[in-house]
């Protein structure tokens, strides 16, 4: 490890596991509830579902 | 099917999302997660306004890539838990004291594990096995946890195309419509040779550049018996054991060198080792602490060897049918089901019958004490956790970019921007780019070992050759993707800094590519 300030650091806050679990199993079941809103043509869900994801992987990018 | 012309504008588009997520993990140390999450991003806004994604491609890419990623969560989950049921056994600290007994070599405990081990374990094994196993026993001899990445992983760089019981290799024959008799022989060679570069690659980042000279004899003779086994069994129809004979006939010379007093006794570059909780193994026998590990190789070889029982394990399949989707400009990605998943004849499946048979072991022999189930768990959920989301927006992103055309844009770019005569130095890098977005050599063979068949008969080159440097260069690559890289790390404490790691390898990476490339190109001019 250098001593150069990395903005990008990754060391992760014992609290940050609970909230990283939860976001793992949100993002592994959003997918398949898109899924099925799509084959029963739910296009409200559907697009709710799709932005719901979209937020959880920005939160992701937030979070590292 | 057809995607965006080719330009260079258009290339360097297709290349942003890897690009995205090369910058954040070498150029600024991001974790595998954010570098994903930002490359998944970048993909999105690529495919949507530039390749003509919409939304149903996306959504159809996006849960084909979550599906392929329980495959994976379903090995990585498992081998974390067995790593930590046989580490709180003592097995890991026993391994760690047992092999400076047999040699106190510093070059042949690297090659040994991070080599020999390594290359037996994808004999059977999948994504990030090997890895996930070995870099915590060379953690515990003594090397960083950088190190025991970067060495599990490149001595596994040689070994993935006829690993995981040949599964590229029977996609590659698959795919190209060849037979084995046609393939094996070119691919077994070139892989091969990157058994040499592979093995010193090992050597050179446990012990430093000075350990060259020392390295190169036990090097030569033990890539030379592997490459020999594996062309044997390859070229015979034993495709399918070409890693794990390979790996069986190394271990065996590799212990047979250690009786050589010149190995066996070298102790000017042996660290002092101290391994935490030692004092706690004390009447523990090796053969049961090692037994969870034992299990792994007996229910693999009862798996996959064994007709009835594999076919018996095998009845149980989870998969999703997908509909046909289209860009705009009218890539087409067929109907048909995403990854199937064999529910109880997994290699996670494997590593679970293995970690929960390990554990009533350890439970009655006394080697677990009181409160392991909390701490294994723990540490299997923080580890797990991490290179989870990792590897859901890694898995993601690459799945977008095929779906988008943008993959199949990269290659394209480079077979046709290549001449004839140096087209054999380049059909490599398409293999390692392929296997480095999606961090799987097979990916990387389906993806692009029709169009390097194509490229081969347009340029009159051999297509047994073109095809070889491909898987070859495939397995290289997959190795060193991110997706496995997380894998790696969240078995030696290193989750969330796998930028770093990236960093080392990549480097290093490019040695054994470069040698296949050469090695291809080589045998081009002499035909």
């Amino acid at each position: 490890m250098t001593g150069r300030t990395n903005m990008f650091s990754t060391k992760k806050r014992p609290g940050v596991l609970v909230v990283r679990g939860a976001l793992l199993i949100t993002q592994i079941l959003l997918p398949f509830g898109l899924y099925f809103a799509l084959h029963w043509a739910h296009e409200l869900a559907a697009g709710l579902i799709s932005a719901l994801f979209l937020l959880s992987m920005l939160f992701l990018v937030w979070l590292g | 099917m057809m995607t965006l012309s080719i330009s260079l504008w258009n290339w360097l588009l297709a290349l942003t999302p890897v690009l995205v997520v090369l910058v954040m993990m070498l150029g600024f140390r991001a974790s595998g997660s954010r570098a994903g999450g930002m490359g998944w991003l970048a993909a999105i806004i690529v495919s949507i306004l530039v390749f003509g994604g919409n939304f149903d491609l996306l959504a159809v890419a996006q849960v084909k890539a979550t599906l392929l990623s329980l495959d994976v969560f379903y090995i990585i989950w498992t081998a974390l838990l067995l790593f930590h049921i046989a580490d709180e056994a003592g097995a890991i600290r026993m391994i760690g004291r047992t092999l400076p007994k047999l040699t106190e070599d510093r070059v042949m405990q690297s090659l040994l594990i991070g080599w020999l081990m390594v290359t037996f374990i994808q004999g059977t094994g999948g994504f990030g096995v090997p890895v996930a196993v070995c870099a915590p026993i060379l953690v515990a001899i003594g090397f960083t946890p950088i190190q025991a990445v970067a060495m599990a992983s490149l001595g596994d760089t040689w070994a993935v195309t006829f690993g995981s019981l040949g599964t590229s290799f029977q996609t590659l024959m698959a795919v190209t419509g060849l037979p084995a008799d046609a393939l094996a022989s070119y691919s077994a060679v070139l892989l091969g040779i990157a058994s040499f570069p592979a093995g010193m690659l090992v050597a050179v980042i446990g012990n430093g550049w000075k350990s060259w000279k020392r390295a190169v004899p036990p090097i030569l003779v033990l890539s030379l018996v592997m490459a020999t086994a594996q062309y044997l069994l390859a070229t015979n129809g034993m495709w399918t054991l070409g890693t794990t004979g390979a790996g069986i006939a190394g271990l065996v010379v590799g212990f047979l060198l250690l009786r050589l007093p010149h190995y066996r006794n070298h102790s000017k570059v042996l660290p002092d080792l101290a391994i935490a909780g030692a004092g706690q193994d004390s009447g523990k026998s090796l053969v049961v602490a090692v037994s969870g590990y034992a299990l792994l190789v007996v229910l693999a070889f009862a798996v996959n060897l064994i007709g009835p029982v594999g076919k018996f394990m095998g009845q149980v399949r989870f998969t999703l049918n997908f509909p046909q989707v289209a860009t705009r400009f009218g890539w087409v990605t067929p109907a048909g089901p995403g990854r199937v998943i064999n529910v109880f004849g997994h290699p996670g499946a494997i590593l679970l019958y293995a970690s929960v048979l390990s554990y009533i072991i350890y439970r009655f022999t006394g080697y677990l004490q009181p409160g392991a189930m909390k701490r294994i768990t723990n540490r299997v959920v923080r580890s797990g956790v991490n290179s989870s989301l990792g590897i859901l927006a890694m898995v993601g992103l690459a799945s977008i970019m095929l779906h988008s055309g943008m993959t199949f844009l990269l290659a394209e770019g480079l077979s046709t921007s290549i001449g004839r005569d140096f087209y054999p130095l380049v059909a490599p890098l398409i293999g390692a780019l392929g296997a480095f977005i999606t961090g799987s050599n097979t990916n990387s063979n389906v993806l692009f070992g029709v169009l390097q068949q194509n490229a081969a008969q347009l340029l009159n080159l051999s297509v047994p050759l073109i095809l070889a440097a491909q898987t070859a260069g495939g397995s290289v690559g997959s190795v060193l993707a991110p997706a496995k890289v997380i894998v790696g790390c969240s078995t030696v404490g290193l989750a969330g800094e796998e930028g770093m790691v990236m960093r080392k390898i990549i480097g290093y990476g490019l040695i054994p590519i470069a040698t296949v490339a050469l090695a291809a190109w080589l045998i081009h001019l002499l035909r």
